[in-house]
This record gives C-alpha cells, structure tokens and sequence, in this order.
C-alpha cells in the first residue's frame, strides 16, 4: 500500500513568479497524490494565493512546470478545466445572478455537468434558487462556488481560504464534504488555509510556504514530529540551545523554542542529570501546526530550505 | 469495532489506533479472518486523514497482527501465528516486568509472587 | 469550437444580468413609440434619425456590459475558472458585438424603411442599403476602438478614453483644416471639389463600391482591434 505508485493529482516543479513589488514565489516543487488531501499553509501574504492562481494559470508563470491530472496546465488548458473544481473565498459569481441564472450560466461550460447533483447540493446547502447571489451570505456564496465545483465529476478540488469567515460548523461541514469527496481514492483536493484547525483533522498532506519559499512538503504527521518545541526560563537559553533553534520566540517569563527533533540530542539540560545543578529541566512537548508556523515566522528564525 | 480517539491525550494518532486495535484483536473482540473497515472508511468515520489510518494498519501489518490484501482489504491475522505470538510474549513480559516493580515496592518475594502467579492463571476463563 | 461558443453564451449572460426584457424593450419598443408618435404626429421626415439614434447608443454601449459586469467584484476571476483559452474568450466577445451590429443593421432598414413607406409609400433600396452600411461601419468603427481599450482599462477609463479620443479627434480634423486654410487654401478647394466628385461617381455606380469599401473597412479596423485585444488580455493577470 505505498503511496509513490498511485497517480498524481497535480505535480508542481520549480515554480517561480517575480512580481514586480518585489514578492517572489520562488521555486516551488511538490505533488499531490491522487485521493488525497493537502493543506496549503503558511502566513497571508506569503505566496498561497499566487500559487493556485499559477495553477490557474491566471497569472503569468516565470518558471517551472505544472501538471494537473498528468496534463500541462497551459497547454491542455481546457481539459485541465473541465475537470477542476474552483472555490475562492470571495464569491466570482455575478452578484445580480440569481442562483439558477449560476446554473445556467456554468452548465454549459462542463460536458460532464450534472444537474441532479447540483439540485442536491442547493437542497442539502439550502440553496434557494431564486435568490441573488448578493443576497447570500458569505458562507452561502462560498457554498454556492461548491456546489459548482461538486457537480461536473471534477477529479482535483482547489479551495483558496474557503473557511476564512465561516464559524466552526460551517468548517466542519467543509471539512465533512471534503472527506466525503476523496473518498473513492481518486479525488483530490488541495486547500489553502490559515486556519490550522481545519487541517489537524483530515489533511493528509502539508505544504508549507513562507516568504515565498517552499519550507516543507509531505505527510502531516511527519510535519509535525519532525519539530519539537523546547520550552525553559529566560536563563536557559544557552547557546546549545539557540545553536539548533529553528525560531525562538522570547517572553518576559521565558521562551519557546522550535527544534526539529533530530537535533534533540544536542541540547544538554534535557534531563534532569544533566548537570543543571536541581534546576527544572527545560520541558520538551510536541509541536502543533501552529507552533511550527508561528515559530519559523519569527523574528530570529532560521530559513533552512526543507522539502520531504 | 469500537475505537474512541482522543485528539488531547498527547498520544499520537495513529498510536492510538494501533493500541486499541490490537488490543481488540489479542482479547479476541476481533476474530481472525475479520475485515477491518476500509482505510477511508475508518478516516471518515473518525474524521482523521486517510495516511493517519493507513499508517496505523501498516505497522499493525508489520506486526503481524492485520494483513494487508491488494483490492480485497485488511484482515486480522489468526492469534497462532508467529509475529502475534511474539507480540503477546512481549507483552507478557511487561506485564510481568510490572508486577515484579510493583512486588519489590512492597517487599513482597518471589516465592509469594509465584503463588499468586498460579492462582491467577487458574483463575483465568481459557 | 465550442469554447467560442461557451464564451459567447457566458457574455450573453453576462450582458443580460439585469433581465432580458428591459433590453428587448428597449430595442423594440424605442423605435417603435418614435415610428409611432412619427407617424401620428406627421413629423416623418426626423423619425428614423431618431430612432435610429437611440438605438445605435444603446446598442454601441450594450456590447460593453460584458466588461462592466465582468469587472464587478470577481467575475474576471471566472474567466480564470471556466474551460475556455482565452483567445476563445476574445473572439467570443467580438462575436457579441457582430451579432449586436446585425441587430442594428436590421433596427436601420426597419427604421429607414418604414420612414420611407410612411413618407413616399415607396422604399428606396439603394437609400435604405447606404444607411445601413454607413450605420455598420460607424458601428464597427467604434466598437474596434472601445473594445481594447475596455480590455486594457476599467470601463469608465475606457469610455473616459474614448471621449476624449472623439474628441481630440475632431479638434485635430479642425485644425488641420484651419491650418491648411491659411496656408493652402487652393489645396482645400481641390479636396473638397475631389471628395464631391467621388461622392457623385458612387452614387452613380451604386451601391455596390460604397458596399465593398464598406466591408474593406469594417474587417480591417475589427481585425486590428482583435488583433490589439488579444495581445492585451493574453497577457493579463487577474
């Protein structure tokens, strides 16, 4: 049951667009398997967004390849399109449609368009389809962009932030669709968010981009036991320590410290025999998604380039 | 199958769900030759990512406790065999191991230890 | 071809976001009520001018919907969305604004037509057949100018642009004029006695040269603004 043997759901190398304000994303790599699900993440601002419009190809790429479902996004534009499913977290219906003017509007676009699904995802969302899209709410409009993107057997879903705005159960109600959709194993669905809650339940997979740079890519559980974070009294940050952090983050009473966990080993002062004189041992705990995200986003981390 | 998984007990995911399953499995809830769900099934039904799931019935593979069927599904391995004995060897000895922590605590030796070794072995339903 | 068709449908939509009946309203009961009070009031001969004059407006601005709605909110993120390349999208567009201009030549031989019914009882087709042309061809004309600029600015940039264009335009004719009448007043003479005499040879050979100039004329400004639209919006970033 090895996972480098299925099919890709969408495979990204190197990447890369210089805008002109500056902000570079700058040689992303990583695949996406089919029937799985992988978590965007990252800081706003820092790349997420410019990568799915890359995908998109909605913007001009500078470099780098990009395949959706083994086809070149640029090249095989329209097959690619057919069987993507787009949801954005501002609404890009014409906000005078109505919803059924949305159906019109979009069910010629799709061979494979299914109108009984859609009919089901307006009753199940409690779409009413004779009101106009500025008339829904945030979470409705978001809904109503899903409701698009289920209903023309599309094979990769790409959500850009769709739960900013939405409160919990809406999310976990995305997160319920969204499991549900990949479960036949060939579905895919890759959403970015900064909301790292919705990812520690069903993410299969991260990729995490800061400051325009690719930081990690792979299961998430490896993320996440792969960092530790290191926690002690403003006296214990000693050299050995900052020598392996990856970011540190200095309170009043102390700080925290992220530590990939190979590097575990060369902090002395982990245990108690350690030599530290009846001190309190620096406390070592897992780190959460946020933990890494905050702490590789601080003032004085380190910015080694990681890929799994 | 009955599998409770505790998002704050600090024990990872997929530990956890090895531990009840085998746990289930060597007190015969789970009967050899039984099908576990499917790997996607069981994460939408707990809500957890497939790779957590597949991780988890992977090792239990490994460990000869479930075997993993290309197309057909996972299936609990008959207790006689030999990767499960190790496994209920080993923890017999940890048990063990615990016990005689627990009687060196309380001074209790050996001879008294082996006594109630016996009773309990006799106690115990076959 | 069916993503020229797909974009063509979508900025029909697009266009009719606000009903389909207040533009068939418009296009059909506008020149309607003017033929009507026309004919009651007896004031034939301005009429069709002014049928045709409401109806030209709305029908140069109807086209440019597509963009006005387009740019509300995110909908040009849906261009990014759909299956259509966007060369598709482009042609599509220009298929709009083809099929308002047949709309329109039809409204000027309706108009055109009925004045002269209402005046003489008779139509007079070589008449009727040069309003019509010379409506398309001004049509054409504007539409080749304001389509790239509405891709290239927001609409109210795009219409600010073009006003000023008309505008400049006419200043310079103008001047020029007054220029070459202080220097070379002979040389005006000898344009405007041309210009006449052209006119006279046309409308003794028919309809037929003024038709194909006519044609000449209108593919060659549509295909240099297709040409213009497409470079510009290939490489847009939405």
């Amino acid at each position: 049951m090895t996972i480098d043997q299925s099919p890709v759901a969408l495979s990204i190398t190197g990447a890369t667009k210089h805008y002109d304000s500056g902000f570079t994303l700058d040689d992303i790599t990583f695949d996406l398997p089919a029937g799985y699900i992988m978590g965007l993440i990252g800081p706003n601002g820092t790349g997420k967004s410019t990568l799915i419009k890359l995908i998109l190809n909605m913007i001009h790429r500078d470099a780098g390849e990009i395949h959706v479902l083994g086809l070149d996004n640029i090249a095989d534009e329209e097959t690619v399109k057919e069987n993507l499913g787009v949801v954005f977290d501002s609404s890009y219906f014409i906000e005078m449609w109505t919803v059924n003017k949305v159906e019109q509007a979009m069910a010629p676009m799709y061979l494979a368009w299914d109108h009984a699904a859609f009919d089901g995802y307006l009753t199940r969302f409690g779409l009413d389809r004779r009101k106009r899209v500025k008339e829904l709410s945030r979470g409705m409009q978001m809904k109503l962009m899903l409701a698009v993107a289920l209903s023309h057997d599309a094979k990769l879903l790409v959500l850009d932030e769709p739960t900013s705005g939405l409160d919990v159960l809406a999310r976990d109600e995305l997160m319920d669709i969204l499991q549900n959709y990949i479960a036949d194993g060939e579905r895919s669905v890759l959403f970015s968010t900064h909301i790292t809650a919705d990812l520690e339940r069903a993410a299969d997979f991260i990729t995490y981009i800061t400051r325009g740079k690719l930081y990690f890519t792979g299961p998430k559980d490896e993320f996440e036991e792969s960092f530790r974070l290191v926690k002690g009294g403003p006296e214990d940050l000693v050299p050995d320590v900052r020598g392996v952090a990856v970011g540190i983050h200095r309170y009043e009473t102390g700080f925290d410290a992220l530590v990939r966990a190979e590097d575990l080993s060369k902090i002395a002062g982990l245990k108690a025999e350690d030599g530290r004189h009846g001190m309190v041992p620096l406390a070592v705990e897992p780190a959460s998604i946020d933990d890494i995200i905050r702490l590789t986003n601080a003032d004085d981390a380190v910015h080694a380039m990681e890929v799994a | 199958m009955k599998l409770i998984i505790s998002s704050v007990s600090g024990e990872p995911i997929y530990e956890q769900i090895k531990n009840q399953i085998r746990a289930s499995v060597l007190n015969g809830e789970l009967k050899a030759g039984e099908a576990l769900p499917s790997l996607r099934k069981l994460a939408k039904e707990l809500r957890i990512s497939v790779l957590t799931v597949t991780r988890a019935y992977n090792e239990l593979a490994d460990e000869g406790v479930v075997q993993n069927i290309q197309g057909k599904g996972t299936f609990v391995m008959d207790k006689g065999n030999e990767l499960m004995r190790n496994q209920l060897e080993a923890q017999a000895r940890t048990s063990l191991a615990e016990a005689v922590c627990a009687a060196k605590a309380a001074d209790i030796p050996l001879a008294d230890l082996e006594t109630m070794l016996a009773k309990e072995y006799q106690k115990h339903p076959s | 071809m069916t993503g020229i068709w797909r974009a063509f449908g979508l900025d029909v939509r697009r266009i009719t976001s606000q009903g389909v009946f207040s533009i068939l309203v418009l296009l059909i009961g506008f020149p309607a009520a003017i033929i009507l009070l026309g004919s009651i009031s007896g004031g034939v001969s301005y009429m069709p001018g002014a049928a045709i004059g409401g109806v030209s407006a709305m029908l140069a601005l109807l086209p440019l919907n597509a963009f006005t709605f387009e740019q509300q909110g995110q909908n040009n993120w849906m261009n990014g969305i759909i299956p259509v390349r966007r060369v598709h999208q482009v042609i599509g567009r220009y298929l709009v604004v083809g099929a308002c201009m047949l709309i329109l030549a039809l409204e000027v031989a309706v108009c055109v037509s009925t004045g002269m019914l209402f005046e003489s009882g008779l139509i007079q087709f070589s008449a009727m057949a040069i309003s019509v042309l010379t409506a398309i061809v001004m049509y054409a004309l504007f539409e080749s100018v304001m389509i790239p600029l509405c891709y290239r600015f927001m609409y109210q940039k795009a219409l600010l642009t073009m006003m000023l264009i008309c505008i400049g335009l006419g200043a310079a004719i103008a001047a020029i004029f007054a220029l070459l009448a202080k220097l070379a007043p002979a040389l005006i003479d000898a344009l405007i006695s041309w210009v006449a005499s052209s006119v006279e040879v046309m409308s003794g050979a028919g309809v037929v040269w003024p038709a194909l100039g006519g044609v000449v004329l209108t593919t060659a400004a549509v295909a240099a603004s297709l040409a213009v639209s497409l470079r510009i919006y290939l490489v847009k970033e939405f």
